[in-house]
């Protein structure tokens, strides 16, 4: 009788559980960011009441970088992950590999991007 | 007591004598209490004895009666012709199968897919009868219990568009069973399941669409199952990263 053989897709296990659980805590954190950035500090709304700009979020607190950096970056991640599903879902089966590659890098270079920048922001206080 | 007639539209296909299906529609007279499979074996026994299609216990138990009616994998047993009344009603057979006569789908792919994730419990050690049954508490059915009620009908099959688009996908039924298995406390089978359900075309390929849990007629919710799969993968890889020699 033929040996059965299954290749567990491991590494795509790895990458739907940041997917779903990163995309779960970047979709909390979102809000906040909308909140912050389009109605807090145009409104003068707390925390900012019109003494700040919203760049002390990165500039005073690692946690706050952090905090932009899960949110864009999971959102990002979260964006690609459901694209390769809706490229399934239209029939796109053919070109799904090629157009995942595409997808994933320019996500991978976005977020390379922004690391480099709210690192540079955190250090100097300014992006270079 | 009163009766209405239902009309009714019916795929009519026998691939060795027709290039293509074509329907055929049927006057039916009806009570209030007649299903579409009624409605179908009246057109066998008084219209046209030629109509084909598959059916058994008439309850919804043995799922031997789905069809696509109007559009919806439904099974014909559980399906009310008051429902539809004034408007035709069409029955075809369910989507995502090869046709064999009229409203009788080729069931082999879920056949073989049902048996590959090893339907029955798997112990490391088999043991006689006399020595005792495998014991389980309320507590452990209940981990499992709604996923045994599936009666192999291939309406989530049909209503489900990724196994439309790729038939190698595991799919609905087969991944709920495999699950039904994985949580039965008395299986010892996990290695030999997991690999079967953690293929890229197992419970990966699910992009939980969730027509599969809607249209279950049995109230079976294979989306969930899927969804614990996923869960239960994720965590043993990332356990496998951490723990290469104990992860599993």
């Amino acid at each position: 009788m033929k040996a059965e053989t299954h290749k567990v897709a491991r590494l795509h296990a790895m990458l739907w559980g940041i997917f779903s659980l990163g995309g779960m805590i970047a979709a909390f954190l979102l809000p906040v960011l909308i909140y912050m950035t389009a109605i807090a500090y145009p409104y003068s709304l707390w925390p900012f009441n019109g003494a700040r700009d919203p760049s002390f979020l990165v500039t005073g607190h690692l946690l706050g970088a952090l905090f932009i950096f899960v949110t864009i970056a999971g959102s990002l991640y979260h964006g690609i992950f459901r694209f390769q599903s809706a490229l399934t879902e239209v029939g796109l089966l053919k070109y799904r590999r090629a157009l995942e590659a595409v997808g994933y890098f320019i996500i991978f270079v976005g977020i390379i991007v922004l690391a480099y920048y709210l690192v540079t922001w955190y250090l100097n206080g300014t992006i270079t | 007591m009163s009766q209405d007639i239902a009309t009714i539209r019916v795929t009519r296909y026998r691939p060795e004598k027709d290039a293509k299906p074509f329907f055929q529609e049927y006057k039916v007279p009806y009570r209030h209490d007649m299903v579409v499979l009624d409605a179908l074996n009246y057109i066998k026994a008084e219209i046209d004895g030629s109509l084909t299609y598959r059916w058994s216990c008439r309850m919804g138990v043995c799922g031997s009666c789905g069809a696509n009616i109007d559009g919806e994998p439904k099974l014909t047993c559980a399906s009310f012709l008051h429902e539809f009344k004034g408007r035709t009603i069409t029955v075809e057979p369910m989507t995502h199968f090869p046709v064999i006569k009229d409203l009788v789908v080729d069931m082999q792919d879920f056949m073989e897919k049902l048996v590959k994730i090893k339907p029955w419990i798997i112990r490391e050690k088999e043991t006689p009868p006399e020595q005792g049954e495998y014991k389980q508490s309320a507590k452990e059915l209940e981990r499992y219990s709604q996923f045994s009620s599936c009666i192999n009908c291939m309406l989530c099959y049909a209503a489900c568009p990724i196994y439309g688009l790729n038939e190698k996908f595991l799919g609905p039924a087969a991944t709920a069973l495999a699950y039904r298995y994985i949580e039965d406390s008395r299986d010892q089978g996990k290695e030999v399941r997991f690999p079967i359900v953690h293929e890229m075309e197992g419970a990966w390929e699910c992009t939980l669409v969730g027509e599969c849990s809607v249209v279950c007629p049995k109230g079976v919710d294979p989306m969930l199952a899927i969804q614990k799969t996923k869960i239960l993968g994720a965590t043993n890889a990332i356990k496998s990263l951490l723990m290469p020699r104990g992860g599993r």
